[in-house]
């Protein structure tokens, strides 16, 4: 039973170390810490889909409309633009 | 087999450990390096509590009665499916359960996070580690599940009879994958905080997790209520019992957020309120597990008492300090771009419904511990009991019923006059004739009156709501209703989802209303042969039999039913009387209909042959089940991820922290 624990302990060491040591090999070649938004590109997505439907059921005022639309278009270009620049 | 189970979860508390250290250490000195380290850590962690896991469950199985926990839960006569069951029945199990759920959403959580916010993959690792080094202490030092029994018996004692039982084997873990799935939207969110990235993307990414979550303890809640309906033989489903109210203050919280989310994603509103919730949620579930295994309040849902509430009261009072200080440090940034416009728009709706879950929430939580408030204060324990509960969560309960009616009608920002004439007048005319309805039918208790008519009301505006989509997507696209309705539903699958769902509810609140107000009762004892009248419906009672095996002693109330002088059919009811204890368990008679419940339970006997019955008539309980399952449909379709690609692509960010061999 010790040598079953030994070598789970050791297979265990050696999975969780991996990347250290691989990081060390490569002299510490990191990445960008920025990242997408894909969540906040499908909701302003969502949300212009929803407002389509509000707007063609007679829910939505024509103003009401106008507005609200270009606010989410506003937000999805944003979404857009913050994906795009974690790219770079 | 016992050294290798301790070894495991110790070693997985060193690795949870380390995780938690390396993922602080990684996100602070920005060193991804660490923070993929951190994860492959979570990765053992979850291996080997797999293993753990893995060899308690041959020990149930193998009925290995050199293990403590064996002999605790499982016993020769038991069957082999509840020896599997026995896992999560004691405590020990159970917070191993509690820990292999966590490893597993954990696992699914990190490759996420990591493809589409690497940004908040240190903070998400280190809650998550953190939490799982929390129940990996308690199973290593507090609860540990490898004890061995220094004189193994050649029998064990096996699971409290009650438990032996289909419904109770599913509720519990059904219950854990929900209070467990908390713990990731707020591992999101605490992330999202610490990392200044605020934005309302960590909370979009939370509201997947917390939609699953919300789900799983719905689910959870209603097996339960099932359980509690056919086992206990008292005739009712919900007794605002402590275990019962632990489960529904995180799903109140939790439906709180489902609405206050969809403000803030269409009017940037509400973000301060909505991590509040996410944290209340987390921390309401930590006092669900608390409550649950502790054993400080007395329910007929905990099975277990034992010290642990000190180190889960602890662990609940630092993680939400900390929580709450963080939400602290933001709340400025955090603040919303945009206020209310208007009393008359979705969002006042929708934050009225939420202050009103809260209220509910609030009024809950402190009839469950008023008994240990009063005993602090007072010195003696004081039970606030149903009464209480009814009295408060009934009429917020109406008020929400109204509310999901009034919402989906609403526009956001204002309501004009002409729109509220539009959208109001259908449903409302349905409510209006359906009261009408009940009162010409003879129907003379006003809050049930009341209760249906909103529930005529909410049902109108699902179904306009289903109506116009379809109308519109026809006159648009020319397809047929079907093809119109399945491609409405497809294309808005979080609306129509939800509506599916209010639909549930509706018929749950129906299922409500009907079994609380016009339950008939009745307790009597008959001689064999003698007919008793309940309701619309005759019980006759042809005698008892007796019958013996497995250790149990079965008495048996031989029972037939008519309605109309039509034969219904045999009711028996039987009692289990467990020759090695004192427990006995009610096996009720049950003829259920869309209409109403008979039930029927055998309450005592005389050597004569007489039986003491408790006959009840239950209306439209089967409605309630019915609501689950109309519930889980609607959860299903506003679940399943969204495949369309996004209209601005998503771009995977080069050499952000790597889930590289994850």
């Amino acid at each position: 039973m010790g040598v079953v624990m030994a070598l789970l302990a050791a297979a265990a060491a050696a999975w969780v170390l991996a990347p250290l040591h691989a990081a060390a090999l490569s002299a510490g070649g990191s990445g960008s810490r920025a990242g997408g938004q894909p969540e906040r590109l499908r909701a302003a997505g969502d949300a212009l889909r929803d407002l389509e439907l509000d707007h063609a059921t007679g829910k939505v005022s024509e103003d009401d409309y106008r507005l609200l639309r270009a606010a989410y278009e506003r937000r999805e270009a944003e979404a857009g633009r913050a994906s795009r620049g974690s790219s770079v | 087999m016992a050294d290798l189970g301790r070894f495991s979860l110790l070693a997985a508390l060193v690795l949870a450990l380390y995780a938690l250290a390396a993922a602080a250490l990684g996100g602070r000195g920005r060193r991804p390096e660490l923070v993929t380290s951190a994860a492959r850590a979570l990765v053992a962690v979850a291996a080997l509590e797999a293993l753990a896991a893995g060899m308690l469950i041959v020990a149930l199985v193998r009925r290995d009665y050199t293990f403590a926990y064996v002999v605790a839960h499982v016993r020769d006569a038991q069957a082999l499916g509840y020896d599997l069951t026995a896992f999560w029945s004691g405590m020990e199990g159970s917070l191993l359960l509690w820990a292999l759920i966590l490893s597993g959403y954990t696992l699914v959580a990190v490759r996420s996070v990591a493809r589409t916010r690497p940004l908040l993959l240190p903070g998400v690792v280190g809650v998550c580690a953190g939490v799982a080094a929390f129940f990996l202490f308690m199973l290593t030092a507090v609860t540990p599940p490898f004890v061995t029994a220094p004189f193994p018996p050649a029998d064990g004692q096996g699971m409290n009879p009650l438990l032996l039982n289909p419904w109770m084997a599913i509720h519990p873990p059904t219950l854990y994958l929900g209070f467990v799935g908390l713990t990731i939207p707020f591992a999101v969110v605490v992330a999202s905080l610490l990392t200044g990235a605020a934005d309302e993307g960590g909370v979009l990414l939370a509201r997947r997790w917390m939609l699953w979550a919300w789900y799983c303890l719905s689910m959870g809640l209603m097996f339960g209520a099932k359980w509690s309906y056919v086992v206990l033989g008292w005739g009712g489903y919900w007794a605002w019992d402590p275990v019962e109210n632990a489960a529904l203050m995180p799903w109140l919280v939790s439906t709180a957020f489902l609405h206050s989310v969809l403000i803030q994603e269409r009017r940037a509103m509400l973000q301060q309120w909505t991590v509040v919730l996410v944290v209340l949620a987390f921390g309401l579930s930590i006092f669900g597990t608390f409550l649950t295994r502790s054993g400080v309040l007395s329910s007929v849902h905990s099975f277990t008492q034992s010290p642990l509430g000190g180190y889960f009261l602890g662990f609940l009072a630092l993680s939400m300090v900390a929580a709450f200080a963080l939400v602290a440090w933001r709340w400025e940034a955090l603040r919303s771009e945009h206020t209310l416009e208007s009393a008359l728009s979705r969002e006042s709706a929708f934050l009225l419904n939420n202050v009103v879950f809260l209220a509910v929430a609030f009024a809950v939580f402190l009839g469950t511990v008023f008994p240990v408030l009063s005993e602090v204060v007072t010195g003696r324990r004081m039970n606030v009991g149903p009464p209480f509960f009814d009295h408060v969560v009934t009429p917020l309960g109406v008020v929400l019923l109204l509310l999901m009616g009034v919402g989906p009608l609403l526009p956001w920002r204002r309501a004009s006059a002409a729109s509220l004439r539009t959208n109001f007048l259908a449903p409302g005319a349905v409510g209006i004739l359906l009261a009408l309805g009940l009162l010409v039918a003879g129907m003379r208790a006003p809050g049930a009156v009341l209760a249906f008519a909103l529930c005529g009301f909410v049902a109108g505006t699902v179904i306009l709501e289903f109506v116009r989509g379809v109308r519109v997507r026809r006159a648009h696209q020319g397809d047929g209703p079907v093809r119109a309705l399945a491609a409405l539903v497809l294309q808005h699958r979080r609306r129509y989802g939800g509506y599916i769902v209010h639909l549930g509810i509706l018929l749950l609140f129906c299922g409500v209303t009907g079994s609380s107000v016009f339950s008939t009762q009745r307790l009597v004892t008959l001689r064999a042969g003698e007919a008793v009248d309940v309701g619309e419906y005759r019980v006759r009672y042809d005698g008892l039999r007796q019958s013996t095996g497995s250790g149990a002693l079965v008495i048996t109330a031989a029972l037939r039913a008519f309605s109309g002088g039509r034969d219904l059919g045999p009711l028996d009811a039987r009692r289990t009387l467990f020759l090695t204890g004192e427990d006995s368990t009610t096996e009720i008679g049950l003829r259920s209909t869309p209409r109403d419940d008979l039930y029927v339970t055998l309450v005592g006997w005389t050597a004569g042959g007489d039986a003491t019955l408790r006959l009840l008539v239950n209306p439209l309980v089967l409605w309630i089940w019915a609501g689950g399952l109309v519930l889980t449909a609607g959860a299903a379709i506003a679940m399943v991820p969204d495949r369309r690609p996004a209209r601005v692509r998503e771009i995977a960010p080069a050499g952000a922290w790597s889930p590289g061999g994850l």
